[in-house]
């Protein structure tokens, strides 16, 4: 499982080592090109990386930090009636306290706060982003749209993962540059990609979070790999799926693309005319539809037709 | 034991003695320099520092980008102030409410040192005391409502007790006002006349009726706010902003000599005595000898010194895990405690933090 | 007739519409591109009534100075209302 650049990756070391660093100096990954610190002493977080993040490489001694982060049982005295989880970015505590049952769910929630808040040199749209032969797509989305149960089907079908929840598109060359982390399913969805491919991985069923039923979904050891291959954006897709709709792959403005974009993007205002130019200058050179679906093949076929 | 030589201090020390060429910005020293500035709410002003002192090339790529996003935060601040302190004048200037603007917003629009890489939460501003039920009703009219939902008790806490109406919110932008009549709870043992701020107070030329404190009545303002507002998440970048107007400001002895005398008038002289205190242990702001002797005199004497550094050396260190020792979270929790002490009688003050405690237990939060 | 003083705009033109952004506030608009043009000649100086109404006529199919009048008024009141231009006294 050894990638380029001499690194050793997560699943490569020893359980019990996985589990010391986690309670003492940090386990150091590098989630795309971000290098995080996490410590837990909360075993269904340990479990979750060991499920989802063996692929994913460590960072070496000499490399900065981006995010230190630290999910621990509270210490009030709710501990002992119904225990909970607290995650801390470095001391700073973003978020109340949840059931410590979600505890690997936090993990991931808390990431993406730290994505949005402090990646700046990415204008960070909520989207999912996926990549086949060369072609980019940009699936922005608000919840109940359909795009991780989208992109999660692509990913298992072959095309590249670059991103579930954001798109991370840089402000000096205007590519797209991969995150690829475990794909975060809810409800209906996750049965729908069990059926839709055995060799689907799937980490720990979170009951009654504040979105339903969620559960993981492990991202290749390939698009993990490609970390670093960054894309051009050649598709902007507005998927929204709807029970018994034909699919149905409409073309829309340039200038009303452009505004729903902004209006998904985490830092358009932190970013200024910055984030407006870099917007414009993607949306100038993609191809922007608007795209129902229900039957989930199908639009496996639209899409691939699309790169040809 | 209090250890000074942290990153985050050493370099601001630096700042002031022209001697940062003297740090090797590797991995180890950028990294905790970063993460204890981020935590101290002055890494937006360190990356300026670096910039304006060209050094910012020498860091690791990494650090670059922490720094710089630091940066556009920052700049995003500043964009939001303008408008929102643009959009309150004209509301108000139609009705003829004068306005100062206080803290960071200040700092911004009078062009201030202490405006480099400053972040923060809220527009602060400051009316007549006769005008603040007809400001309150204007902001009402104009989409900005009361940022929580307050019930009786918190709405008298804010108007009666402390100088401010509720924080408020705007319902389209997001951002948070405050809105006081003067700067310290008039319930305090401090009692400077509201009015002196008025005498003194700097016009901004293109906007009739708006204005600045003067830069003294900025600096006393601010050590005011420090020692007795109780909020030490921003104490090490208060410390900074002070050390920035003081340099700034103090110019030669009779500027300085000019601040004692103004810091008398309005009563202010002890949070002025614990603001060159604290500047001068933390960040090594020059201050000179005979302006020490003058303004020691105004001590709390010398056991209220050394229980106060005990708290403050603590309380004012960078919010983060390796600038504690095993006192800093008692000592912040007496000086909030304290803070609370100087601006409510005892008979206030008790039932205020029993009743704050009750709803923290019932999972019930206004923070 | 100008923009108002806390209006600094760029424009992107796509066939025909114009996303409009405000420097300043950080405020994205689609207009039309007609409504996007007169504010570009706008943000370059102040005009007349009258200047814009030709402004209309040169820019769009409009051959009538009737049809610019009733667009322009139209136009008038719907960007005085967003704030984004002023009439002189």
């Amino acid at each position: 499982m050894k990638i380029k650049e001499g690194r050793v990756c997560v699943g490569e070391l020893p359980v019990a080592e996985i589990k010391k660093k986690l309670v003492t100096d940090g386990l150091r990954i590098k989630i795309g090109p971000f290098n995080t610190s996490l410590n837990s002493s909360i075993n269904s977080v340990f479990q979750h990386v060991k499920e989802l993040y063996s692929a994913f490489p460590l960072v070496k001694e000499d490399e900065i930090i981006d995010f230190y982060v630290r999910l621990e049982p509270t210490s009030s005295l709710r501990r002992w009636v119904r225990p909970q989880v607290n995650f801390s970015f470095d001391g700073y505590h973003p978020f109340l306290p949840l059931p410590l049952i979600q505890a690997g769910a936090m993990f991931e929630w808390g990431l993406n706060w730290c994505i949005a808040n402090y990646s700046h040199q990415y204008l960070i749209v909520h989207a999912a982003v996926i990549e086949y032969k060369g072609h980019a797509f940009i699936f922005p989305g608000s919840p109940g749209s359909g795009k991780s149960t989208l992109c999660a089907a692509l990913a298992e079908n072959g095309w590249r993962l670059l991103s579930d929840e954001m798109g991370l598109i840089s402000l000096l060359d205007y590519q797209l540059y991969p995150v690829p982390r475990p794909i975060s399913l809810k409800n209906e969805s996750i049965e729908v990609i069990q059926k839709y491919s055995r060799n689907a991985v799937f980490g720990q069923t979170f009951l009654d979070t504040a979105k339903g039923t969620l559960s993981h979904l492990r991202p290749s050891n390939e698009a993990v790999y490609q970390k670093d291959i960054s894309a051009k954006a050649s598709k902007i897709i507005f998927p929204k799926y709807k029970k018994n709709s034909n699919t149905d792959l409409k073309p829309i403005t340039k200038a009303s693309t452009l505004l729903q974009l902004a209006d998904n993007t985490f830092n358009y205002s932190v970013l200024g005319k910055t984030g407006f130019d870099t917007l414009t200058e993607v949306v100038d050179n993609a191809d922007c539809y608007e795209f129902t679906y229900s039957n989930l093949i199908e639009a496996i076929e639209k899409m691939d037709y699309l790169c040809d | 034991m209090i250890n000074f030589e942290q990153p985050l201090i050493t370099f601001l020390r630096s700042v002031n003695h022209n001697q940062t060429g003297q740090f090797v910005y590797n991995v180890e020293f950028t990294e905790l320099l970063i993460r204890q500035a981020r935590r101290a709410n002055l890494l937006a002003r360190v990356a300026f520092l670096l910039k304006e002192l060209e050094l910012f090339h020498k860091l690791p790529k990494k650090g670059r980008d922490h720094l710089q996003n630091a940066l556009t935060v920052a700049l995003a601040n500043e964009r939001s102030v303008n408008v929102e302190i643009r959009e309150i004048y004209k509301l108000l200037s139609r009705q003829r409410v004068p306005i100062i603007i206080l803290k960071g917003s200040a700092y911004i629009w009078a062009s201030k040192s202490a405006s480099k890489g400053r972040v923060f939460a809220d527009v602060d501003i400051m009316v007549l005391k006769k005008d603040i039920d007809l400001a309150e009703k204007i902001f009402a009219q104009h989409g900005w409502l009361p940022s929580k939902a307050f019930d009786c008790y918190y709405q008298k806490y804010y108007r009666t007790w402390m100088h401010e109406i509720p924080p408020l919110k705007h319902k389209r932008r997001g951002t948070e006002l405050d809105v006081h009549h003067t700067i310290i709870p008039p319930t305090s043992k401090l009692k400077p006349d509201p009015n002196e701020f008025w005498t003194e107070a700097q016009l901004i030329s293109e906007f009739p009726g708006l204005m600045v404190l003067s830069s003294v009545d900025m600096i006393l303002h601010s050590a005011t706010h420090l020692f007795h507002e109780g909020e030490f998440d921003n104490g090490l970048r208060d410390i900074s902003d002070l050390d920035l107007l003081l340099s700034e400001t103090m110019e030669n002895d009779a500027d300085w000599e000019g601040l004692i005398k103004r810091a008398k008038k309005l009563g202010l002289c002890r949070p002025l005595f614990y603001a060159l205190r604290y500047t001068s242990i933390f960040l090594k702001t020059p201050v000179p000898e005979k302006i020490i002797r003058k303004i020691n005199c105004y001590s709390p004497g010398f056991l209220g010194e050394r229980i106060m550094d005990c708290l403050m050396l603590r309380a004012l260190m960078p919010n983060h895990s390796s600038c504690d020792d095993l006192w800093t979270g008692l000592a912040r929790w007496l000086l909030y405690i304290r803070s609370h002490w100087l601006r409510m009688p005892l008979y206030l003050l008790v039932p205020h933090l029993l009743r704050k405690s009750w709803m923290r237990l019932t999972g019930k939060s206004l923070d | 007739m100008f923009l108002c003083s806390e209006v600094e705009l760029c424009f992107k033109y796509w066939d025909s519409e114009c996303v409009v952004y405000n420097v300043l506030s950080g405020d994205t608009y689609l207009f039309d591109s007609l409504s996007a043009n007169l504010l570009d000649v706008l943000s370059q100086k102040s005009l007349t009534q009258s200047q814009l109404i030709s402004t209309i006529v040169h820019f769009s199919s409009t051959n009538t100075i009737c049809n610019a009048e009733s667009f322009f008024v139209d136009w008038q009141k719907r960007f005085q209302k967003m704030e984004l231009i002023e009439i002189e006294d």
